[in-house]
């Protein structure tokens, strides 16, 4: 990557490194509604380096724009919103492509469906619900992923629609540490056994790895117990007591660290559900010419899995820090690395054989390197059609009084009334008289809670006053956070990494709390 | 011709029923609206979360808007700062953001101050309704808190002057990480009273760094810390230079001296990217987590200032690295809190300990985090970190035991830097 960008992008890469930025910068992104709300969510894309965006918008710039929307001038008032946003949010960014379309995104839905197709991720922020329907459809059939901002006063929901998802680095806030103290591999058996540690000097003693003095004392654990791993609580202090006997004097920092460690010795390496979901797909058991990459390599993993691997998956090949010498440290690893690239060759070898029997193209190496060290973090996301939530006659999501997050639950439905409103009045509830408003909102959402089988008062009264007070309004500050979380829901789509949001969310702003569920 | 404030105006024009104690605006009586655009409003940081504050503000009806950075633009801030563009790379941050909005937003009267927090004393700070901050320092934060309870006059009764409180929102954000937080100093907790929750940066023993090292880490701290010491590779005229973290050259010598290093010791893994971090302690930062904490920081300031709905009880958690985690609760204020507490702390110590030990206990605990601190008993200096001349008068104490300075149950008074407003008072207690 060129020193300039490298630079620019310095803080950003050492979350989701070249690769990821790779996948920003080859994407093009789709913005409807060119409100306070998608400017913002576009804004925290067009920073980061995303490939290209466009803005579909017919509105013209208002008085009130100017108000709640930074990519607005009051010298621009009147003009052509899409313009002048895409304009300003193209300023932001040299290296991104911007395009605006000033047309009308209901016609264009209903009569060229084609435009929203070569886009990889369709943003929508203002667009009335029967048209959102049909688009969701459109993107649904052509596995684009739809996110869908809604704001309303001081509230605001988060919907993702990703027909199917692959998370190729979930990058857990505490990484897995794959040791194999209690079924060491053969070079580390063999390390292991190099140490005579009651032969040798006293500064060498103190610098033993406690990796190694874990394997040894599991190993004597073992043939004193009938090759049992400790259960009990008993007999995990004895096992403890056991390390700590094994140092010479209590200061030996390495044997002290092994025995704050020695839960590590009994744990043992079991398959993430995640991955394991994986390996019984459909998609993983029967592989055509059609699979893709993700598959094969899956598939490459559970054969490894259950032969090579003899149920555990391939050695992650890194280990901690621990108190030790510079040439014992090392050595430790070299024998860790030298043996997760043989497990790595294994699958590799995998791959190769089904790529040649699909006839497909070669899998380069780093790729499958890449899942080999993240198959514990590996996982699919699949939500269902959006159409299946505006039809469904049963609850979205359980909810009663007693919930945690009643409000927030309660938000959702309440917002979705506000655009069942809109439909039916061409307004948002209160947008010009709440008080005359109230009845008919209230309505509104009694029929879509009946439809829904949910008792017509789950939704708080509260609730129902403070949406339709609200009148529609977007705060700047509302708009502004869902255009964060949005644009982060993206990058985590676009790249592969993290774990994105499965499937809503709200946001409180009254009592600045949220709460995310799955709509099924 | 539409009102500019329509959608602000549509939230302060009506009553909302977690509000009970709002009086919504009519348009013959438009107190909110006068009131946002009048008041005054401070933003200390013009960086990742400065800039959003300020465009948030700006935009949520505030006309009167400060903003404190002592910084110049970066090229590796242009990823999330969005009010500097390559051009202004070298400029005060302060300066160009305060420009930026007064021209894009009409009606927004942004005033810079490209200097330190520490230039100004309370004349300044007290013509502020709301103080946020959007800081990457500990010492800043603890500074800023420490003025704003100084600020406070209390009546014989020891309650405090409600006007004299200037609410303070505190936003701060790591890679996907972020928490909001609203401060009303002496009401609740306040930084002090969560110091514990701001661990310490890392660093590695010097045994390790000097004898065995192990990861890369070892070897670039290895350079910065012992090599550069004994090289000491740029001289400027007589004086030996301090590592300038913005300095390339500086950065590039460490890098291959950590680099060789590695080599010799068979350690893969330094690269420039690396190095940088550990030496400069980069945090990674994207304007997504920006935007969404400076967000919610802002609607805070915005409810504190309009009565319009309630105030977070008073810390929000986020993290958008897994799904979207959000986590509200009530940090509790302490009692024996160094800068807000109304009871004096009480610290345990053995009477046989030194004068210099028990001050090293004061760096050390993560509920104090003092690093110079300046002690005097019963009137009279034990010991002063500065100036030189005091230094030099009390240094000898340090040497001397506890037991023979002071008495069980006496009380220290002591001052430091990162508290310069206020006096804390430890109780001792012999063990």
């Amino acid at each position: 990557m060129a020193t300039d960008k490298t630079k620019r992008y310095d803080r950003q890469l050492r979350l989701w490194g070249e690769e990821g930025q790779e996948k920003l910068e080859t994407s093009k992104l789709l913005l409807i509604g060119a409100n306070a709300t998608g400017t913002e969510l576009l804004k925290n894309l067009v920073l980061p380096g995303i490939g290209s965006f466009t803005l579909l918008d017919n509105k013209k710039v208002s008085a009130a724009d100017t108000g709640n929307n930074f990519f607005v001038t009051t010298d621009s008032i009147g003009q052509s919103r899409a313009a002048v946003t895409s304009n300003l949010l193209q300023e932001l960014n040299e290296l991104v492509s911007a395009n605006f379309v000033d047309e009308d995104p209901e016609k264009l839905i209903a009569e060229t469906p084609e435009f929203f197709t070569k886009f990889t991720v369709v943003i929508v922020c203002e667009l009335n619900e029967n048209s959102l329907r049909k688009l969701a459809e459109q993107l649904y059939n052509a596995q684009i992923p739809l996110v869908i901002v809604q704001t309303c006063g001081f509230v605001a929901s988060l919907r993702l629609v990703l027909r199917e998802h692959t998370v190729l680095d979930s990058k857990p806030e505490t990484p897995l540490e794959d040791l194999r103290l209690n079924a060491p591999f053969v070079e580390l058996s063999d390390f292991v056994n190099s140490f005579d540690f009651d032969g040798i000097p006293a500064n060498q003693h103190s610098h033993i790895p406690y990796l190694v003095i874990l394997v040894k004392a599991i190993t004597e654990w073992r043939k004193k117990h009938n090759g049992t791993l400790p259960q009990t609580r008993p007999e995990k202090t004895e096992f403890q007591n056991f390390v700590r006997a094994m140092a010479r004097t209590p200061d030996e920092e390495n044997f002290k660290e092994a025995a704050a460690s020695c839960f590590k010795a009994y744990v043992i390496p079991r398959l993430p559900y995640n991955t394991a979901e994986l390996f019984e797909h459909e998609k993983c058991k029967n592989l055509t010419p059609n699979s893709s990459r993700f598959w094969i390599i899956v598939r490459a993993l559970k054969d490894f899995y259950y032969s090579d691997g003899q149920n555990i998956l391939p050695l992650i090949g890194t280990i901690p820090d621990m108190h030790s010498d510079t040439e014992k440290f090392v050595k430790l690893q070299q024998i860790f690395h030298h043996k997760a690239t043989q497990d790595f060759e294994r699958v590799f070898n995998n791959v190769k054989s089904t790529t040649t029997s699909l006839n497909l193209p070669e899998i380069s190496p780093e790729v499958v390197k890449s899942f080999c060290k993240n198959s514990n973090y590996l996982q699919l996301l699949s939500n269902k059609r959006l159409e299946d939530e505006y039809t469904s006659t049963t609850q979205l999501f359980e909810l009663d009084n007693s919930d945690d997050n009643l409000h927030e639950k309660a938000f959702y439905l309440g917002l979705r009334a506000v655009t069942r409103f809109q439909v039916e009045y061409k307004r948002y509830p209160g947008e010009n008289d709440p008080n005359a408003d109230l009845p008919l909102f209230q309505n509104v959402l009694r029929s879509l809670l009946q439809q829904m089988q949910y008792p017509v008062d789950i939704v708080p009264e509260q609730i129902v006053q403070e949406l339709c007070r609200s009148g529609g309004a977007e705060l700047h500050n509302i708009a502004s956070f869902m255009g964060g979380v949005g644009a982060q829901e993206v990058i985590k789509i676009l790249t592969n990494q993290y774990i994105p949001l499965n499937n809503a969310f709200i946001y409180n702003g009254l009592t600045s709390t949220g709460s995310n569920f799955n709509i099924q | 011709m539409q009102d500019k404030l329509y959608h602000v105006g549509k939230i302060i024009g009506t009553s909302s029923p977690f509000a009970s104690d709002f009086l919504p605006d009519s348009t013959q009586q438009p107190k909110t609206r006068n009131f946002l655009a009048s008041c005054k409003i401070l933003i200390i940081g013009a960086g990742g979360l400065g800039c959003e504050l300020l465009k948030n503000l700006a935009l949520s009806g505030f006309q009167n808007i400060n903003v404190i950075d002592m910084d110049t633009i970066d090229v590796s801030n242009l990823n999330r700062q969005f009010l500097f563009r390559p051009q202004d790379v070298g400029k005060p941050k302060a300066v160009v953001a305060a420009e930026f909005i007064n021209k894009r937003i009409s009606g927004a009267k942004v005033v810079p101050h490209y200097c330190k927090i520490q230039d100004f004393d309370r004349t300044f700070y007290k013509q502020f309704s709301v103080i946020v901050c959007g800081l990457d320092s500990i010492p800043a934060r603890r500074w800023i808190n420490s003025m704003l309870i100084e600020m406070i006059d209390f009546d014989n009764e020891n309650n405090p002057d409600p006007d004299t409180i200037i609410p303070m929102v505190d936003g701060g954000t790591e890679g996907f990480k972020g928490q909001t937080r609203v401060i009303l100093p002496t009401l609740s907790a306040c930084i002090e009273c969560s110091l514990e929750m701001f661990p310490p940066q890392k660093t590695y023993p010097i045994c390790t760094i000097a004898s065995t090292p192990r990861i890369p880490e070892h070897c670039i701290q290895w350079a910065s810390i012992i090599a550069w010491e004994k090289e000491k590779p740029f001289v400027h005229g007589d004086n030996v230079c301090k590592i300038d973290t913005d300095n390339p050259e500086h950065m590039l010598w460490l890098f291959e001296k950590a680099k060789k290093r590695a080599e010799e010791n068979n350690i893969p893994g330094v690269t420039y990217r690396l190095t940088q971090g550990v030496v400069k302690n980069i945090i990674p930062a994207i304007a997504s987590t920006n935007a969404v904490i400076a967000a919610s920081c802002s609607n805070e300031v915005f409810k504190i200032a309009t009565n319009t709905a309630p105030t977070l009880n008073n810390w929000m958690m986020y993290n958008g690295a897994q799904g979207i985690y959000t986590y509200t609760y009530e940090y509790a204020k302490k009692d024996d809190c160094i800068a807000c507490g109304t009871s004096k702390r009480n610290f345990e110590i053995s009477s046989l300990q030194t004068l210099e030990q028990f001050i090293q206990l004061l760096a050390d605990d993560p509920n104090l985090q003092l690093k110079k601190p300046s002690l005097t008993y019963d009137g009279k200096p034990l010991f002063m970190s500065a100036p030189p001349g005091l230094y030099e008068q009390t240094k000898d104490n340090l040497n001397k035991s506890l037991g023979d300075l002071i008495t069980s149950g006496s009380e220290i008074v002591l001052t430091d830097p990162s508290l310069e407003n206020v006096a804390i008072t430890l109780k001792i207690n012999f063990i």
